[in-house]
C-alpha cells in the first residue's frame, strides 16, 4: 500500500486518540471509585445497581421500622409488667385484707391503698410512647385511652392495631388496644362466674367452683326458696331446674359444682354468669366497695368473705390477660429483633453485592491505566522517529 | 544541429513543467481534500528522414490528479454514517448522563419518596413526617419537570443542530453550483477545482445522505431525501427549517416552494442522526418519562381517595397532572376534534401515535415504527375508538388527509404537582374502622378496613356484624335491621359492604359480633399510608407485571444500552471512515519522499537536458570554428 505523508500523522492521531478516549474513562473509574458511571458504561449493572441501591433503602427503612417497634414494644411490656406489679399487690392486699382478724380501720386502710393502686392502672392505661402517643388507645393515639366518668373508668380508644412492614414479607403489630387488656377480663373461673347476691341474708360463702361438664348456655341464677330447697331460673325467668342442698356439701348446678359452705337463707340468690367481662377498674372498685364494707355479723362477713374470693378470682383472670398480652408482646420484640440479624445479614449481602457490581477494582483499573499509559507513550515516541525520516535531509 | 536544441528545450520544458508540479505538490502536502498531481509527458510524433524515425523531443501531454473516484464515494458514504452515528451518540450521551447522575435521576427520589411515605406509616399521626411525604412528593415532581425540561432542552438542541446543517447544507450547495458554473468556464477541467468541489461534497455528505451524480460537462448534481435535487450543474437549490406539522415548537426539515415537510426521507449524516435520535429515543423516553409519572400520580390518588385526612375528611387527589392531549395538524381543514382520555393505565404503551382520517375512516399509526395500530369502537361519545388502552372521541366532521397527533403521556411529566392540601391533607387513614365486641368467644381480632368505592352513599353507615355460627353471619344497621341476611363465611375471607373490605385476623365463633363504624380521632391509623406503599409497588403496567420501579429501570436500560449501542457502532463506524479515508490518502495523498525523487528525478532531467544545449553549443561552434 502506498502512503501518503499525511497517513502517518492521521493513523498516529486516531489511534491516540482512541487511547486517550480510553484512558480517560479508566481515569474516571479510578477517581469516582466505580466501574459504571453512567448507564452506557454497563447497561446491565446499571439497572443491577439501581435495583439493589433501592433495596438498600428499602431495608433501612425496615429497619427503622423495627426498630420503632421495639422501641414502643419495649415501652409497652414495661408497662404490662408495672399493670401485673400493681395486680399482684393487689392480690396480696385482698389475702391480706381476708382475715377475721383484721378490723374496720385495717380494711379502710387497705381500701386507701386499693384506691390509690386502681388510680396507678389508669395511668398505666394512659401510658405514652416515646412520641406522646397513647399507647393503649388503638388507632386513637392523641387521646388518654382511659377516662374517669364518676365512678367509671371508660375505654376512649378503639381496636385499631398499626401494623409496619419491618422485612420484605414481615409485618408486626407496634402495639394493643387497651381495651383487650384492661376492659376485657375474664373475672370467674373456668370461664364461667359465681357470685353472691350482696343481699342475701344467709352464710353461704362461694368456695372454689369447677366446671364438671360442658358450660350452660345463658346466664342462671340459683334462688333459694327455704334454707335448703333451691329453683334455678334462667335469664328469661323460667324455671329450669329445682333441687335441695346439704349442708357441707357442693351445688350442681348445670355442669357446675359450687362448694358452698355456711348455711344459706331463704330468698339468698346465687348468679352464674357465663363468659362474663370485666374491667380491671372495675374489679379494683369492687374490692374497695367490699373492704369499705364495715357492716357488722355473719352475713356481713360471709358478704365479705365473696367479695374477697371474687376479688382473687378476678384478679386471677386479670393477671392471666395481662400476662397473655405480654406473652405476645414478647414474641413480637423477639420477631423484631430477630428480623435486625436478618436485615444485617441480608443488608451485608446487598452492599458486596452492589460493591462487586459497581466498584473499580483498583488493582486491574491501575494495571489497566499503566498499560495504556505505556501504549501512548510508544505511539509518540515512534510517530515522532519516523518523522525525522525525510529524503529532503539528503538534498 | 536544430533538432538538438529543439529536444533539448522541449526536455527542459517538460522537466520544469515536472518541477513545478512536484513543487505544487509539496506545496500543498497539507491541503485538505488535495490529490497529487502527476505531469503526464510522451515523445513527440517523430520525422521520417528516409533511413527511419528520428525523435524530436518530449511533450507535457497533460497535468492530471491521481484520483479514485470508487474510493472517494465510498468515503463519502462512510463520513455520512460516521457523523450519522456521532451526532446520535453525541445526544444520546447527554441524556445518558442525565439518567445516570444521581443528584437529578429519577431512581432516587422515587424511592425517597416512597420511604417518606413508609415513614409516615410507622408515625401517622406526625405532622413532620407528614410534611416529609409532602416535600419528598414536591422534590419527585421536581425531578420530573427538571428531567422533561433538559430532555425539551435537547430537543432544542436538536433544533439548532437542524437549524445550523441546513444553513451549512444550503451555503455547500451554492458553493458546489459555483465550481460547476467555473469548471464550466475553463477549457479542460482543473484538478484543483475538482478537488476543492469533492471537499465540498464531502462536508455536504457530513451534513445529510447525499447522492453525487456526475454529468458529461464535468459538472456534477447532488439528490438528498427521496431525490429532491440540491444541485443541479450550475444551480443550487436549497432546503429549509419549517415548524412541525402538530407541534410549532418543533423543527422539521423543508424543501420546495411553498418549502413542505421532507416525509421521513432524510437519513445519514448530522441531520439524519439529530432526527433519528428525536424520533427512537428522545421521544420514546419523554412518553416513558410521563408514563412513570402517570403510574405514580394515579396509584397514588385512587388510594388516597380511599383515606381519610388528619382533619376527618375522605383524601382527594394527592397528585395533580395533565392527561392525554391531541393535537390537530396545521394543515387540517376538516372541523373534528379530538378527545383523548387513558381508558385502561396499565395497558397505555409509552408512545405517541398520528391519528389519520382518510377514505371515511380513522388509522391510527405508531410514530416512532410508523406501524398501523388496531382500534375498536366507533369513535363516539358512547363507543370511543379503544386501542392501548386508550379512549378516543371524535366530534365534528373531518375532512380526507386531516391529521392529529395524539400525545398520551408526555405531558405528565412535566405538570405533576402535588395536590394534597398541606401536611394534615394527606389520608393515612382509613375512614372506617372495625372492632371486636369484647364478649366474643372466637379469637378473631377486629382487622384493617379497606375502602374500595370511595364513592359508595352508604360508606360511612355503621354496622353490626353478627355470626349466627361460625360460617354464617348478617350484617345489621345500627337500628338492628338486618341489612343482609345469612351470609356464608370461611375464615380467611373478608367481608365486604358498603363500599369497605374489613378483613378478620383469626376465627370467629357463633354470636360472635363485630362492628365497622367510622373512624373517629383514629390519627393512629396508618392503612392507608401503607396501602398507597403497596399499591406504589405493585405490578400496574404491562398486564400486571411491570411495576413503576421496573418501568424506570426499563428507561435507564433503554437509554444505556442505545446509547452504548451508539457508542459502540460509532467506533466501529469512526474506524471504516478512517480506513476509507486512508484509501482515498493513499492513491490521492502526497508522499514527501516521492516528491523529492520525482524532484531529483526532473532535475537531473533538466540537468540533462541543459548539457545538451551546451553540447549542441560546443557543436554549434565546431561547425563555426572549422569555417572561419
Amino acid at each position: 500500500m502506498r502512503i501518503s505523508s499525511n497517513t502517518l500523522a492521521r493513523s498516529y492521531l486516531a489511534v491516540t486518540q482512541r487511547n486517550q478516549a480510553e484512558l480517560l474513562r479508566t481515569q474516571i473509574q479510578l477517581a469516582t471509585g466505580r466501574r459504571v458511571n453512567r448507564p452506557s458504561d454497563d447497561p446491565g449493572a446499571a439497572v443491577r445497581i439501581e435495583a439493589l441501591t433501592r433495596g438498600l433503602k428499602t431495608h433501612e427503612v425496615h429497619e427503622q421500622n423495627a426498630e420503632a417497634a421495639r422501641r414502643r414494644l419495649s415501652i409497652e411490656d414495661e408497662a404490662l409488667g408495672q399493670v401485673s406489679g400493681i395486680l399482684d399487690r393487689m392480690r396480696e392486699l385482698t389475702i391480706r385484707a381476708n382475715t377475721a382478724v383484721l378490723d374496720d380501720v385495717s380494711r379502710a386502710g387497705i381500701a386507701d391503698e386499693v384506691r390509690q393502686l386502681s388510680e396507678g392502672l389508669v395511668q398505666l392505661g394512659n401510658s405514652k410512647d416515646g412520641r406522646g402517643e397513647y399507647l393503649f388507645a388503638g388507632f386513637r393515639v392523641g387521646q388518654p385511652a382511659f377516662a374517669r366518668q364518676g365512678d367509671e373508668v371508660v375505654y376512649q380508644g378503639d381496636q385499631g392495631r398499626r401494623q409496619l412492614q419491618i422485612g420484605e414479607s414481615r409485618q408486626i403489630a407496634d402495639g394493643d388496644p387497651g381495651d383487650k387488656i384492661f376492659m376485657s377480663v375474664n373475672p370467674g373461673r373456668t370461664g364461667v362466674l359465681v357470685t353472691a347476691d350482696p343481699s342475701n341474708t344467709g352464710t353461704g360463702v362461694v368456695g372454689a367452683y369447677a366446671l364438671t361438664g360442658p358450660a350452660p348456655a345463658g346466664d342462671l341464677t340459683v334462688s333459694f326458696t327455704t334454707a335448703s330447697d333451691y329453683d334455678v331460673i334462667d335469664s328469661g325467668g323460667s324455671i329450669v331446674a329445682s333441687g335441695t342442698f346439704v349442708a357441707g356439701d357442693s351445688l350442681n348446678v348445670a355442669g357446675i359444682s359450687v362448694p358452698l359452705q355456711g348455711s344459706p337463707a331463704a330468698g339468698d340468690e346465687f348468679a352464674i354468669a357465663v363468659a362474663p367481662r370485666q374491667s380491671i377498674f372495675q374489679i379494683a372498685g369492687d374490692l374497695v366497695a367490699v373492704l369499705e364494707d364495715s357492716d357488722a355479723g355473719p352475713a356481713a362477713a360471709a358478704r365479705r368473705q365473696n367479695g374477697f374470693n371474687a376479688a382473687l378470682n378476678a384478679l386471677d383472670g386479670g393477671l392471666a390477660n395481662v400476662s397473655s398480652v405480654r406473652t405476645d408482646v414478647g414474641a413480637r420484640l423477639a420477631a423484631a429483633e430477630d428480623q435486625r440479624d436478618i436485615n444485617d445479614g441480608f443488608r451485608l449481602q446487598l452492599e458486596s453485592t452492589l460493591s462487586t457490581i459497581r466498584d473499580v477494582d483498583y488493582a486491574e483499573a491501575i494495571s489497566k491505566l499503566e498499560a495504556q499509559l505505556a501504549g501512548l507513550e510508544v505511539a509518540q515516541r515512534s510517530y515522532a522517529q519516523s518523522r525525522q525520516l525525510s529524503l529532503f535531509d539528503f538534498l | 544541429m536544430s533538432g538538438l536544441l529543439n529536444n533539448s528545450l522541449s526536455a527542459l520544458l517538460t522537466a520544469r513543467a515536472g518541477i513545478a508540479t512536484v513543487s505544487h505538490n509539496i506545496a500543498n502536502v497539507n491541503t485538505d481534500g488535495f490529490s497529487r498531481q502527476r505531469v503526464s509527458q510522451a515523445a513527440r510524433q517523430p520525422e521520417y528522414n528516409g533511413a527511419g524515425y528520428i525523435g524530436i523531443g518530449v511533450s507535457v501531454v497533460g497535468i492530471d490528479r491521481v484520483y479514485d473516484s470508487f474510493l472517494v464515494e465510498q468515503a463519502r458514504a462512510a463520513a455520512t454514517n460516521e457523523t450519522y452515528l456521532s451526532a446520535f451518540h453525541d445526544l444520546a450521551t447527554r441524556v445518558d448522563q442525565l439518567f445516570g447522575n444521581e443528584a437529578v435521576g429519577l431512581s432516587g427520589a422515587t424511592s425517597d419518596f416512597f420511604d417518606s411515605v413508609d415513614a409516615l406509616a410507622r408515625d401517622p399521626s406526625s405532622i413532620p413526617a407528614r410534611q416529609t411525604v409532602i416535600s419528598q412528593a414536591q422534590v419527585l415532581a421536581q425531578r420530573f419537570a427538571t428531567l422533561d425540561s433538559q430532555l425539551a432542552t435537547t430537543e432544542e438542541e436538536i433544533d439548532s443542530r437542524l437549524y445550523s446543517s441546513v444553513a451549512n447544507i444550503n451555503s455547500l450547495a451554492d458553493s458546489i453550483a459555483n465550481i460547476n458554473d467555473r469548471i464550466t468556464s475553463f477549457p479542460g477541467t482543473p484538478a484543483d477545482l475538482q478537488d476543492q468541489r469533492d471537499q465540498l461534497l464531502g462536508k455536504l455528505a457530513e451534513e445529510i445522505d447525499i447522492s453525487v451524480l456526475d454529468n458529461a460537462d464535468g459538472t456534477v448534481s447532488v439528490f438528498v431525501g427521496n431525490g429532491q435535487s440540491l444541485v443541479n450543474g450550475p444551480v443550487g437549490y436549497s432546503l429549509t427549517t419549517l415548524p412541525d406539522l402538530f407541534d410549532p415548537s418543533r423543527l422539521q426539515v423543508g424543501y420546495g416552494e411553498p418549502p413542505t415537510q421532507i416525509p421521513d426521507g432524510l437519513a445519514g449524516g448530522a441531520i439524519g442522526g439529530a432526527l433519528e435520535f428525536r424520533r427512537t429515543l428522545l421521544d420514546p423516553a419523554r412518553a416513558e418519562l410521563g408514563r412513570i409519572a402517570t403510574g405514580i400520580a394515579e396509584t397514588f390518588n385512587a388510594t388516597h381517595a380511599t383515606g381519610m385526612d388528619l382533619s376527618g375528611a375522605m383524601g382527594g387527589d394527592f397528585f395533580s397532572y395533565d392527561g392525554p392531549e391531541a393535537r390537530a395538524a396545521s394543515g387540517n381543514a376538516g372541523a373534528a376534534v379530538i378527545n383523548v382520555a387513558i381508558d385502561n393505565l396499565s395497558d397505555v404503551e409509552p408512545r405517541n401515535y398520528e391519528l389519520a382520517y382518510g377514505g371515511g375512516s380513522w388509522q391510527l399509526i405508531d410514530i416512532a415504527s410508523g406501524s398501523a395500530i388496531g382500534m375498536t369502537g366507533s369513535g363516539s361519545a358512547a363507543d370511543p375508538f379503544l386501542a392501548e388502552g386508550l379512549a378516543i372521541t371524535v366530534s365534528g366532521a373531518a375532512a380526507d388527509g386531516d391529521r392529529f397527533q395524539l400525545k398520551t403521556l408526555s405531558p405528565a411529566a412535566s405538570s405533576l404537582k402535588v395536590a394534597v392540601n398541606g401536611p394534615q391533607g394527606i389520608a393515612a387513614a382509613s375512614p372506617m374502622v372495625g372492632s371486636a365486641a369484647l364478649a366474643n368467644t372466637g379469637s378473631a381480632l377486629a382487622g384493617i378496613v379497606a375502602v374500595e368505592d370511595p364513592g359508595n352513599p352508604a360508606l360511612s353507615d355503621a354496622v353490626n356484624i353478627v355470626f349466627d355460627d361460625p360460617t354464617t353471619y348478617r350484617i345489621f344497621d345500627s337500628g338492628g335491621s338486618d341489612l343482609t341476611g345469612p351470609i356464608a363465611f370461611s375464615p380467611g375471607d373478608d367481608i365486604s359492604f358498603n363500599g369497605w373490605r374489613f378483613s378478620l385476623e383469626g376465627q370467629p365463633a357463633g354470636a360472635d359480633s363485630f362492628s365497622v363504624t367510622p373512624n373517629v380521632g383514629g390519627t393512629g391509623d396508618n392503612s392507608v399510608a401503607r396501602r398507597l406503599l403497596e399499591v406504589a409497588r405493585e405490578g400496574l403496567f404491562g398486564g400486571g407485571n411491570t411495576s413503576i420501579e421496573d418501568l424506570q429501570s426499563g428507561l435507564l436500560a433503554k437509554v444505556g444500552i442505545a446509547t452504548q449501542q451508539a457508542e459502540a457502532s460509532l467506533q466501529a463506524q469512526s474506524a471504516v471512515r478512517d480506513q476509507a479515508e486512508m484509501s482515498v490518502e493513499s492513491v490521492s495523498g502526497v508522499n514527501l519522499d516521492e516528491e523529492a525523487v520525482n524532484l531529483m528525478r526532473y532535475q537531473e532531467a533538466y540537468q540533462a537536458a541543459a548539457k545538451a544545449i551546451a553540447v549542441a553549443d560546443t557543436l554549434f561552434q565546431t561547425v563555426l570554428d572549422a569555417v572561419r
